[in-house]
This record gives structure tokens, sequence and C-alpha cells, in this order.
């Protein structure tokens, strides 16, 4: 009886997890900038050249956009690789 | 503030106190027959001695066990700071190579998009004299340029 008292003690563990807060890392400033409306044409102009700039100013416009989505993606794809091989 | 104080002063405690405070409680109970045959005046406590032999044990393994358990959640932290800390140094460098190709990308864009208005300019006169634009054209034009989603 007195034996079995003394095993009692074994019976007191206990579990703890740790906690450590892991932050998600922030993005550059320069991504987090909307893509601006496309440009308008002055609806009184007659000519093309002005026409095409427009157009040719959009086009960059979608250029800029375009490379920020994908740069949003590659940002991701990097930071969650990194974010999820310390888990 | 008082209940920290003790937490405080029981976690600054090295274990070994523990363990000997355990091992002392257990003996106490487990010879406690002994004891009291050389102290037969003390014979009324038996039980009470007997009982708080039993306490100090349980409390003192429980607190050793606690330690050990502290002791290792402090090591696993400390690993987890340093996984973090690596993951945010790869993380910000990951940050500045992503930016700085951004940066050159946007810049190739508008240098080759400031050409190109240079081109059109040169090439205005060139490109009204053959083409003159209707209205409608126009309208059609922004039209397809206006926003076509409301957030």
């Amino acid at each position: 009886m007195r034996l079995a008292v003394l095993l009692l003690p074994l019976f007191l563990a206990g579990c703890l997890t740790t906690p450590v807060a892991q932050k998600f890392p922030e993005v550059p400033a320069e991504m987090l900038v909307a893509c601006p409306d496309l440009k308008l044409i002055d609806p009184a102009t007659t000519k093309l050249s002005a026409v095409v700039g427009v157009v040719a100013s959009n086009y960059s416009q979608y250029q800029e956009c375009k490379i920020k989505v994908d740069t949003w993606i590659e940002w991701y794809t990097h930071q969650k690789r990194i974010f999820d091989s310390i888990k | 503030m008082f209940s920290w104080l003790v937490m405080h002063v029981i976690g600054a405690l090295p274990v070994w106190v523990w363990i000997v405070l355990a091992l002392v409680g257990g003996a106490g109970y487990f010879f406690s027959g002994l004891i009291f045959a050389f102290l037969p005046f003390l014979l009324a406590y038996k039980e009470p001695f007997k009982i708080a032999c039993v306490a100090i044990c349980l409390g003192s393994t429980f607190m050793c066990g606690g330690a050990g358990v502290t002791a290792i959640w402090q090591e696993q932290i400390k690993e987890a700071n340093a996984r973090i800390a690596v993951a945010e140094a790869k993380s910000k460098e990951t940050n500045i190579v992503i930016q700085k190709e951004y940066v050159d990308r946007i810049q190739t864009v508008k240098q080759i998009e400031v050409q190109i208005q240079e081109r059109i300019v040169k090439d205005a006169t060139k490109i009204d004299a053959v083409c003159k634009v209707a209205p409608e054209a126009i309208a059609d034009l922004n039209a397809a340029a206006m926003p076509r989603s409301k957030k």
C-alpha cells in the first residue's frame, strides 16, 4: 500500500504547447498602390495621333499592372514557402 | 502582485530542491513507523505527519515535473524563436530582391512608354495626314476604357 502511494506521483504529468507568435511579413509599399483607371481620350479631338497616344499610354498602364500582379503572386508564393517552412 | 511574487520565487528555485523535498516527503511517509518508534511522545502526530509527508511528496513531484516541462517549453520557445528569426531574415531578403526586381521592371516599362510617346509625337504629322477619327470611335474606345466593376 505504501509503495502504491509512492507510485502516485508518477501520474502527475502535464503537457504544454509553445505560444510563439509568427507574423506574416509586410509587403513592399510600392505594391500596395492600386492600379489607376485607364486614361480616356479627349472626345473633342479628331487626331488619330492623340488617340494612339492615349491607347499606347493605356497599354503601358496595363503592363505596369501586369507586373504588379505577377510580383504579388511571386511575393506571396515565396513568403508562404518561407512561412510554412518553420511550422 | 503577491501571487506573481510567489510564482516568481517558486519558479526561481532549482529543480533539485523539489527532488530533495519529494524524496524527503516519501522517506518520511515510508519510514514514519521507524521515526515514531524513536519518538514515542509524538505518536499522536503520526497520522498528520504521514498526511503531510504524502502532501509534500506529491506537491514536490508536481513542481519537479512542472519545472521539467517549463525547461522543455523554454527550450522549444528558444528554438521556435530562432527559426522565426531565420525566416524573418529570409523574408526580408526576399522582399528586397522582389522589390528591386519590381522597381526595375516598372522603370523599363516607363522608359519604353516615353520612347513610344516620343515616336508618336514625331510621327503625328504622318498619322494625322491619313486618317481623321470619327467621334463615335472615340466614344467607343472611352466606353471600353471605363471601369466596369463597382466596389
